[in-house]
């Protein structure tokens, strides 16, 4: 009973500890205990984030795994100086992105012929974005390229700083502001093109 | 009032999205595991046979290389 109670209180601290501390304790110990408890806190949302940018269960899958094991055998590389979730997602992003240049079939970048779309002559707001309907988001997330469309990923489903964005992105952050900026402006322009009857 | 998640359309998907992953949890983690003893399993190879196929090449067997050391 008290071996038990014991097991219970050391699982419930064990769980309360940071991502960084489970870190410090897996690199000590390499007690796979710690490792699957940063599985459990991320593997779903790698997998979410997988299969908005590759579209397919299946290939969402195994990048999981892939992402999952890459992060398991650089974990002594992981500086600190961001935190363990950005870093995280830095490693899916640029995952899913290599996985869809090598594989070429990224077709929505012939989306970014934006020429023959309406220009958009004002800002888009955050606001638009913000409340546009979950089956036109998905519609038009599939529509722009990998690039914007992990750029508003970042921003707006991920609420990553811009200070972020560029580190995962290895740009200065007034790129940054731009490549969002862009990446709203198509956006609105596969929106409107989409739905200019029904805005 | 909406909680900020229930309102945004991009958490909305993300939550959507991880959700489907109840499916592949466990074929994940199984493959992960599978991997994991793989790694451990050539590290051990390469921890046993480095030391003799660099003996080998260099013509000096792994004893005649701690002579060596020791002298």
């Amino acid at each position: 009973m008290l071996k038990v109670l014991f097991a219970l209180l050391s699982q419930s601290k064990r769980i309360s500890l940071s991502d960084e501390e489970v870190i410090v304790e897996y690199l000590k110990s390499q007690n796979p205990y710690y490792f699957d408890v940063l599985y459990n806190r991320y593997s779903a949302k790698i997998f979410g984030k997988c299969l908005t940018l590759l579209r397919d269960e299946f290939k969402a899958q195994d990048a999981t795994q892939d992402i999952m094991m890459k992060i398991l055998l650089n974990l002594n590389k992981f500086s600190g100086n961001s935190k363990f979730s950005t870093w995280v997602y830095s490693i899916t992003y640029n995952f899913c992105i290599d996985s869809i240049r090598k594989s070429k079939k990224d077709k929505s970048i012939l989306m970014d012929d934006v020429s023959m779309l309406s220009d958009v002559e004002d800002e888009v707001s955050d606001k638009f974005l913000l409340e546009v309907k979950l089956e036109r988001l998905k519609k038009i997330l599939d529509m722009i390229n990998v690039e914007d469309k992990s750029i508003l990923l970042m921003k707006y489903m991920d609420g990553l700083s811009i200070k972020d964005i560029a580190s995962i992105k290895e740009k200065s952050e007034s790129a940054i502001k731009m490549k969002i900026k862009r990446a709203k402006e198509k956006f609105m322009k596969v929106y409107r093109q989409q739905y200019k009857n029904n805005l | 009032m909406m909680a900020e998640h229930e309102k945004n359309p991009f958490k909305k998907l993300q939550q959507e999205n991880e959700a489907k992953f109840d499916l592949y949890d466990q074929k994940v983690k199984q493959n992960i595991s599978g991997r994991k003893d793989l790694w451990g399993f050539f590290g051990e190879l390469i921890e046993m046979y480095i030391p003799r196929i660099l003996s080998t090449i260099l013509g000096v067997s792994p004893a005649e290389q701690e002579e060596e050391k020791e002298k």
